[in-house]
């Protein structure tokens, strides 16, 4: 009974340790595209010749695009972790519907307006992006159908299944110490 | 299943890198053309010298500026609107681009947008206070101006601008003093009085003046060049001398006034000695 705990347990770790770090993997490189190229581009963007307002416009979206950095990384952490469970289908669910929400608020339903006062002239600028903001609740909704099929397909196979089928790898670590 | 799943995946991620694509290309469009246009109006080069012209008893103010398209992709539907009203929000002109421009990427087009004022409409409005008894004031006019355009034949995008435009009357304070008569000459003396509060331009041209008497009779009349009047507080006085037929001129009556310069021109009666019947 102890040895079969202690089996258990060894295989846990071992099946934990490649998923830990493929998750790190995919953090960095999430890290890396989600948030050191935006900030790459940010400081390219030449906004100490712009009007002030321009700046805070861009210091806003700045930081909503780190926002952005966070919920991929955490996701792409997340559904690393949880691969090959229910939990990674649930994650990519999660993540499709969250990021519908983000560019809902991100692009303000669609109309973005930035007011300013240039040599005592108001200026309104306003951008209406609203058939881009379908573009990208279009695509995550894609990314959530797709996340869903896969859901069914692997509830559906855990029912194929039979209960105490043990898998090949598990019969492969249990052989040592049949021997 | 999985293949609908490798279909779903594939397509998502083609999307992505689209969408990612032409995000990136849209802003880096989108700020060298802020920054190239924007370089120009503050070197005050986005308009040129505004032309003036009359025709047809309509001002013509003619704006020229260049609209330089340095991103990636096109513009389309590009037209400007302005809108001048008085303080009290009286519409004294309304102006669109008559046609939607479209500039290609890396193209450079020089737009004209017309701004006109119609003088009948002026007079049918009730604003000719704005030619003869309008001081000079910072805020006289409301001038709102309105740009849009697409970028990249997608995003819709509305400029606009609100501000105000200070004005004074050309030919403020336009009046005649005591009228008074040469008999020796056989001549009369109308002394004539205005200020050019305009802050835009000088005024000078042409003034035909017509007397008529109390009984609407006709009595004579002259055309005089009106000597410049230079802008802001430049008051004239001087007399116009008529020489009239005194059989026909009576104590009172009326004087019909016709001003024309390069920029506007103008009707206005004034009544002489005691007309009040």
């Amino acid at each position: 009974m102890l040895v079969t705990e202690k089996r258990d347990e060894k295989t846990f770790v071992e099946r934990i340790m490649p998923r830990v770090f493929k998750a790190a993997i995919m953090g960095v490189i999430t890290f890396f595209l989600y948030y050191m190229l935006p900030t790459l581009m940010f400081s390219m963007i030449p906004t100490e010749s712009l009007p002030s307002e321009f700046g805070s416009f861009f210091s806003k979206y700045e930081n909503l695009v780190y926002v952005f950095a966070a919920i991929m990384i955490c996701f792409a952490v997340a559904i690393q972790l949880s691969s090959g469970t229910i939990f990674q289908h649930a994650f990519s669910i999660a993540k499709a519907i969250i990021l519908i929400l983000y560019f809902i608020y991100a692009l303000e339903g669609g109309i973005l307006t930035l007011s300013m006062s240039l040599e005592g002239i108001m200026v309104n600028i306003m951008a209406n992006l609203t058939a881009f903001l379908a573009i990208l609740i279009s695509v995550n909704l894609l990314a959530l159908a797709k996340s869903m099929f896969e859901a069914i397909n692997f509830l559906s196979q855990k029912v194929e299944q039979p209960p105490m089928e043990i898998s090949k790898e598990e019969e492969m670590a249990s052989i040592p110490e049949l021997k | 299943m999985r293949q609908a799943i490798r279909a779903l995946g594939w397509a998502t991620k083609i999307f992505w890198i689209v969408i990612g694509v032409f995000m990136i290309t849209c802003l880096y469009s989108a700020m060298h053309l802020i920054q190239a246009n924007m370089d120009l109006m503050m070197g005050g080069r986005l308009f040129g010298k505004p032309e003036v012209s009359l025709h047809n008893g309509t001002t013509t103010v003619s704006l020229s500026f260049p609209f330089n398209n340095t991103g990636f992709y096109d513009i389309s539907e590009l037209s400007v609107t302005t809108r001048i009203t008085d303080y009290n929000g009286t519409l004294i002109s309304l102006s669109s681009t008559p046609e939607p421009l479209t500039i290609a990427a890396g193209n450079s087009v020089m737009m004209r947008h017309n701004i006109s004022m119609s003088l009948d409409d002026m007079i049918s409005k009730n604003l000719t206070y704005l030619f003869f008894n309008f001081s000079f004031n910072e805020t006289a006019f409301n001038v709102e101006g309105s740009a849009r355009l697409k970028f990249a034949h997608i995003f819709p995008f509305q400029i606009s601008i609100n501000g105000t435009m200070p004005w004074g009357a050309p030919l403020n304070n336009f009046s005649i003093g005591e009228v008074t008569s040469d008999l020796i000459n056989q001549k009369m003396i109308i002394p004539l009085s205005f200020e050019n509060e305009s802050p835009y331009f000088d005024v000078g041209g042409i003034l035909n003046f017509s007397i008529y008497n109390y009984e609407n009779e006709f009595v004579d009349s002259r055309t005089i060049s009106l000597p410049l009047v230079r802008s802001r507080k430049s008051c004239v006085d001087f007399p116009l001398e008529l020489p009239v037929d005194f059989s026909k001129l009576k104590e009172r009556g009326r004087i019909h006034f016709f001003f024309e310069t390069s920029i506007f021109s103008f009707e206005k009666e004034i009544k002489w000695g005691d007309a009040s019947d």
